[in-house]
């Protein structure tokens, strides 16, 4: 008997759709146990019917239920007095010039982002750049999305120092030296389109 | 006894405590509200809440407060190729 290797993915004529049942999501592997368990234990496709996030999957037009990557987009929000306080300290409303300051440029009481909670390719397409790729299109569709309901940025969470500087690379900037978290302006997205 | 000023303000007004309803609807709270470095601004609310340290917040504050720097060569060849697919 002669048993024959699984066939390794390949990047032929991508697509980008919406998780659905027919993806075959536990065939996904990638390099990161957290991002491969999220796709293969429910919680994406969980997350996805709730609408607590979208999730995007990468698809092959010849084979469309296997997963070869996929990014998850959300909502979120940053406080105003958060922002206030770390540049003028918490005593900012005290202060006109301050309370000008901050208000002219953040009239709301939140500031609305786009969250990119997740990014993972399939493991077979380690060092293809694939990974760019696909980070291409999800910022190519929060800025769409960006377009319909109003938000400043894409923010991350990255998930290991090593992978600051993939991001880096498309203009990510820390918050902070050593923070993993980052952020990328919609307006500095739109310019490159 | 309410004096003059208070007075003023009830007057005309006919107030029936038994048909005031507790607010018991949830309100969004900051916490924590002590200022340490090493402490995060979060909001509980429904959405998504990006939580910051001071340091953070201020950076992120003041690349919001300039203008937005243009795509870089790399971001602009992600994203056109991004549109080919």
């Amino acid at each position: 008997m002669v048993i024959t290797p699984p066939s390794k993915v390949a990047v032929s004529n991508p697509k980008i759709e919406p998780l659905g049942l027919h993806h075959d999501r536990a065939a996904f592997l990638c390099l990161n146990q957290d991002l491969t368990d999220y796709m293969r234990d429910g919680r994406a496709l969980k997350e996805a019917v709730q609408r607590d996030t979208s999730v995007y999957v990468c698809i092959n037009e010849e084979k469309p239920t296997q997963i070869i990557g996929y990014f998850t987009l959300a909502q979120g929000q940053v406080s105003r007095d958060s922002i206030a306080r770390g540049m003028y300290g918490n005593d900012w409303r005290s202060s006109s010039k301050f309370r000008n300051k901050i208000f002219s440029k953040f009239p709301r009481d939140f500031i609305n982002a786009t969250i990119l909670g997740k990014l993972a390719i399939h493991s077979d397409l380690k060092g293809q750049d694939f990974g760019e790729e696909l980070l291409g299109k999800a910022l190519a569709m929060a800025l769409k999305g960006a377009d319909i309901v109003a938000s400043k940025m894409v923010y991350l969470d990255a998930i290991h120092e090593k992978v600051v500087p993939f991001y880096v690379r498309a203009g990510f900037q820390r918050t902070e030296d050593g923070s993993l978290k980052m952020f990328l302006l919609m307006d500095t997205i739109a310019s490159g389109k | 006894m309410l004096n003059q000023r208070q007075n003023s303000r009830l007057s005309g007004v006919s107030l029936d405590s038994s048909r005031l309803l507790p607010n018991t609807a949830p309100r969004p709270q900051l916490m924590p509200s002590t200022a340490s470095s090493s402490k995060s601004y979060c909001l509980a609310a429904s959405s998504e809440r990006i939580e910051l340290t001071p340091d953070e917040a201020k950076t992120l504050g003041e690349a919001l407060m300039k203008p937005a720097p243009k795509a870089n060569a790399h971001l602009t060849k992600i994203l056109k190729n991004a549109s080919k697919w």
